[in-house]
């Protein structure tokens, strides 16, 4: 091996060998199965962006150094163009965003169908804070059904029809781990946004609509959920805390809120 | 009332005293200067109000304003750059070397012009009621139902009214750029031998004209909501928030390409220029220019993936939104190019124009990531938006206006700015632009929202490196100021075409042109850009020396 | 192609009234900002507003037409036609945007209701009963409209061949057609809001009907008021067999605002879509 290729291949390699190290600063860590698959992705594009503005500079720089002008009154090479070169870059970058557009499409498909049996919170934002409640669902809803969703928050027949525990918490939500969650996201006054960035997905919370999202949580923690919609003079100290726990735990957590509610409590049972 | 030919070349006849040159003008020059004045005093106040951001934003537990006057700051600073810096100064540059370069003698309709620049005077002076009378609280999006639920915030109602007459402007201005450039071109300028600032220039007048009229629906259905008892928004009585995006969005993403595609323009105009080479690509450069600008009305909503809407309606959107980033990919390699084997000068218009290449090329990388809908719907509404919007808008139509700025300046006024200020006018913007935007991207990444007020409290290294670097870029224009100065008072006459350039603006008009511009209309006869020699023939090629050390031993 | 100097020859002259018209705007709308705010002294803005805008326009196209008068023929300026015809194609292009974001808004806000109570017609509810705007009074309207593009047409065609008397009647008789339209509507808004209770207010359907056929019914009394200002002018010989431009200009701008009355009329009225 050339010792000139060892000299500018060895710093190279380490650069993107080491790189990983470094996505830990640049991307929030992922909670959920999802996440992770978006990280990756982030990843993978924020490098290649990187290869491909680096070759930019490259080039610009290379231009600079080689075809500067030594004194006045000089000329370049009256070129006016090359088709072969424009195809070229015209096809390769099509090519890059067609990819790309088959992954994303591939990741959007898989939020369109949140699994059958899931734990539903329905979060309501408001001016400055959040209420969650939670049901119990064997509904069977699929995401791209649209007006089920609705239904599902609007309808008082439907309502009825899952199954009874419902439990209200506010500013706070506690959710188990390794566990299908789907959250229906509407408001009361203005848009808010559902963000935790560690899942890596946002949702907004609008009144009169009621969207969703699914994650499914791969570790335990505490996390804060932030409102990513401008909403009114309080919006950026809009937070909630998450809580991530082990199943049982949630279980149980669960259970204790629904049989001894306190009045006035921050979590209370509704009885449907 | 007689004309004769005399009277419309040095002196026009004018009935009116001579303080009203300028109140009553209808020369396209004068009305592009005034443009041009009032987009920098616009650009100050806009920056006045990102310093208030940006101070606010120096720490987490920063008290420099409360949640209103920073929301207010947040909606001014960005209502301001847009409507009052950036279209302003397009205006201004486009009403001054447009008809230059197309060898006409006015725009088409010289009145016409003046009342969009005085509507223009007059919408900026209803938001600067805004300092004094209270700020817009909804950013310059104004989403509804935030936009129509306090019915007392008199900055939304004064915020809407402003806009409106800037989008009447705005029509008026399109108007006459489109008819001025298909009807009043010199003999001999076909379509394809129109320089492409003037292509921008015709590309522009089309998006204005095409999308103004829709956020004037928008504001309007706005207003009739907050005092007039009517539903288009608020849920409560069959309204719809969501439409409220869509239609305002039908706007704002064609309005986004109004402030780029003057850049390109400018870019173009640049670039051969001081590369002494002819633009590569020509066709492809001005075609690129008609695609972006007719796909940009198709891709309104990857501004609304986490919106609520139908996610299955998402995935066109983008579609399209990858397809549009071809085009802008293409105009790049053909800038870089165009410098490929040419001869560079690094005069300061070329070093404004190297550093759009860079920092545009930033923006442009970060608008293919938001592009994903499930990347974006991590990154939508946080500081990564925030950071690729400043590249693309900063680094991209910001650093054109300078470039104009330093290369049109001998035309406007006889004078070339001074190159050692201005380069280092450059260098502290490029700094200080790029540690302000650069860390916004991972702050986006790792979990800040946009339009906060404070944050977590790992974010605050970042945040101050955006803060030094605002306030560095700030500093830095009043380099600029310092130049204008200098520039003006020293009165030091420089050639009539400084950069060799070959538009018609350097070639057969006088700087500053005459009131007429030309004294006889040119006839065209050569492509725009008539730059270099020709390549050395085959023959010779074959010849000569394989590389340097195949010369050396051939002696 | 000539000398690109434009078609009008006061080239480089000051004009005070592009800067009154933006005045006039300008305080009209601090006016609107008064009544928003319910503090009558609005009114007072708006007229001063209003009237300097007039007069501004007035003056303006005064000036328009006397130098017109003394100087332009086809022979000098040969692309004095063409200039007009273009802009008042382009502004007719933009207006179509204009009144497409507002057929949008009616179309969303349709769909929006029908997916929200799952009914074809609750749209079109007031006090519970599906209600009627299609009567006597649009269908005359439409006549009236439809004959006055029939009218300026042949109106043009007169003057183009220097029948001015023809010319000066068929003219009349578009502008009082154009009146009847508005007088028309205004009749129209009273009965549904005074008395069957259909105001912009009572739903989503009375806020976009009302929005978009207001936006139309301005466009007609503007158009008014320019055939109205060109048949006056025609009596003090701004218009001739050679100098017509003006009267094309204006008659394809209400040709426009018949087309989209139709389409109000196919779309809103009648519910063809």
């Amino acid at each position: 091996m050339k010792p000139s290729t060892l000299k500018w291949g060895l710093p190279i390699l380490f650069l993107f060998g080491a790189l990983p190290a470094f996505a830990d600063a640049f991307i929030a860590q992922p909670a959920s199965d999802y996440g992770l698959k978006i990280a990756d992705l982030s990843y993978v594009m924020m490098a290649l962006c990187i290869i491909f503005f680096l070759l930019v500079v490259g080039i610009i720089g290379y231009s600079l150094w080689k075809f500067r002008a030594k004194g006045p009154n000089e000329e370049g090479v009256a070129i006016h163009g090359h088709t072969g070169l424009e195809i070229i870059w015209t096809v390769v970058p099509a090519l890059i965003m067609i990819v790309l557009g088959v992954v994303s499409t591939v990741l959007v498909i898989d939020q369109l169908n949140p699994p059958k049996k899931t734990l539903l919170v329905k979060v309501t934002g408001y001016q400055f804070g959040w209420d969650f409640e939670y049901y119990q669902s064997d509904a069977g809803a699929t995401g791209a059904d649209f007006e089920t969703v609705r239904n599902i928050c609007g309808n008082p027949a439907v309502m009825v029809k899952i199954k009874s525990l419902h439990v209200k918490s506010v500013d706070e939500l506690t959710i188990p781990m390794g566990t299908d969650i789907r959250f229906l996201t509407t408001a009361k006054d203005v848009i808010h946004s559902f963000w935790v960035p560690e899942f890596l997905i946002k949702r907004d919370m609008v009144p009169g609509l009621v969207a969703d999202l699914w994650v499914h949580p791969i570790r335990t923690g505490t996390f804060t959920v932030k409102c990513a919609a401008l909403c009114g003079a309080s919006h950026g100290l809009m937070v909630a805390k998450l809580h991530v726990v082990e199943p049982a735990q949630f279980q149980s957590w669960l259970v204790a809120q629904a049989a001894a509610p306190q009045p006035g409590a921050k979590i209370s049972a509704v009885t449907n | 009332m007689s004309e004769t030919h005399t009277d419309t070349h040095d002196h026009p006849h004018s009935p009116y005293p001579a303080w009203t040159n300028w109140l009553f003008t209808t020369d396209a020059k004068k009305i592009g200067m005034i443009y041009m004045i009032m987009a920098f005093v616009y650009f100050f106040v806009g920056g006045i109000c990102a310093g208030g951001i940006r101070i606010q934003l120096a720490t987490p537990t920063m008290n420099f304003v409360d949640g209103v006057t920073y929301n207010g700051l947040v909606s001014m600073h960005g209502t301001v750059m847009i409507f009052l810096w950036v279209m302003p100064f397009i205006a201004g540059i486009i009403n001054f070397v447009m008809p230059l370069q197309i060898g006409a003698r006015d725009m088409a309709f010289p009145r016409l012009n003046a009342m969009g620049l005085w509507l223009f005077n007059a919408g900026a002076l209803v938001l600067m009621a805004t300092f004094f009378l209270g700020m817009p609280q909804a950013g310059w999006t104004s989403y509804a139902p935030l936009s129509i639920l306090d019915k007392k915030e008199i900055g939304m109602d004064l915020w809407i009214l402003g806009i409106q007459l800037l989008g009447i402007s705005s029509i008026m201005s399109g108007l006459n750029f489109i008819v001025t450039i298909l009807r009043l071109r010199a003999p001999g300028m076909t379509m394809f031998r129109m320089p492409l600032f003037v292509w921008s220039s015709l590309v522009v007048g089309w998006l204005m004209i095409l999308a103004m009229p829709a956020i004037a629906v928008t504001l309007t259905e706005v207003m009739l909501e907050r005092h007039f008892g009517f539903t288009f928004f608020g849920p409560a009585h069959g309204g719809d928030p969501i439409l409220y995006q869509h239609l305002f969005w039908f706007f704002g993403h064609p309005e986004v390409y109004i402030l780029i595609m003057p850049a390109f323009g400018i870019i173009s105009e640049i670039i051969p220029v001081f590369s002494r080479k002819p633009i590569f690509g020509y066709k492809l450069m001005a075609w690129s220019m008609i695609l972006i600008a007719f796909l940009s009305f198709l891709l309104w909503a990857h501004h609304m993936f986490a919106s609520g809407m139908d996610p299955r309606l998402t995935l066109p959107f983008m579609i399209l939104t990858m397809i549009i980033g071809v085009p802008t990919g293409v105009k790049m390699f053909n800038w870089m190019a165009t410098m490929w084997r040419g001869k560079i000068y690094l005069d300061t218009p070329m070093i404004y124009a190297l550093g759009f290449l860079i920092t545009f090329a930033i923006g442009g990388f970060g608008g293919i990531i938001l592009a994903s809908i499930p990347i974006d719907l991590h990154i939508t509404n946080t500081y990564f938006v925030v950071g690729h919007m400043h590249y693309v808008l900063f680094g991209g139509s910001v650093m054109a206006i300078f470039a104009a700025v330093y290369f049109w300046f001998p035309k406007m006024t006889g004078y070339k700015l001074d190159e050692k200020l201005g380069i280092w006018h450059f260098v502290f913007t490029f700094i200080g632009s790029n540690l302000t935007f650069l860390p916004m991207h991972w702050l986006g990444m790792l979990g800040m929202p946009r339009r906060v007020m404070t944050y977590d409290a790992i974010y605050a290294s970042d945040n101050l490196m955006a803060t030094i670097g605002g306030l560095i870029m700030g500093a830095a224009q009043l380099i600029l100021v310092w130049n204008w100065i200098v520039t003006l008072r020293k009165k030091e006459r420089c050639e009539e075409n400084p950069w060799r350039s070959k538009g018609l603006e350097w070639t057969h008009a006088s700087s500053p042109p005459r009131p007429d511009n030309f004294e006889e209309i040119p006839t065209v006869t050569t492509d725009p850009y008539d730059y270099g020699l020709p390549a050395p023939p085959k023959a010779a090629k074959e010849n000569a020396p394989k590389d340097k050390k195949e010369a050396k031993a051939h002696g | 192609m000539a000398d690109s100097k434009p078609h009008y020859t006061h080239l480089g002259h000051s004009n005070p009234w592009p800067f009154v018209a933006s005045l006039g705007m300008m305080i009209g709308v601090f006016g609107i900002l008064f009544i928003e705010y319910k503090n009558p002294v609005g009114w007072m803005f708006i007229t001063i507003g209003v009237g300097l805008f007039l007069i501004a326009i007035f003056s303006w196209l005064t000036t328009m037409i006397r130098e017109d008068v003394s100087e332009a023929t086809e022979h000098t300026v040969p692309e004095f036609p063409s200039i007009g015809k273009w802009m008042v194609g382009f502004l007719i292009l933009s207006e179509v945007f204009l009144f497409g974001a507002l057929f949008a808004t009616y179309f969303y806000l349709r769909n929006h209701d029908q997916v929200y109570t799952q009914s074809l017609l609750h749209f079109y509810e007031v006090k519970g009963e599906v209600f009627q705007i299609w009567g006597l009074v649009p269908i005359l309207n439409t006549i009236f409209l439809v004959s006055s593009s029939v009218t300026v047409h042949f109106a043009e065609e007169a003057l183009r061949h220097g029948k001015i008397k023809v010319f000066q009647i068929l003219m009349a008789i578009t502008v009082v057609l154009g009146a009847l339209f508005v007088g028309g509507q205004a009749l129209e808004y009273f009965n549904f809001s005074v008395h069957e209770g259909f105001t912009p207010q009572v739903s989503t359907f009375g806020g976009s009907f009302y929005t978009l056929t207001t936006l139309h019914g301005m466009h007609v009394l503007a158009g008014v008021i320019v055939l109205t200002s060109l048949l006056v002018g025609s009596f003090f010989q701004g218009l001739s067999a050679k100098r017509h431009v003006a009267l094309t200009v204006a008659s394809i701008y209400w040709h426009f605002v018949d087309v989209i009355w139709i389409v109000l009329v196919a779309v809103i009225y009648l519910r063809l879509i």
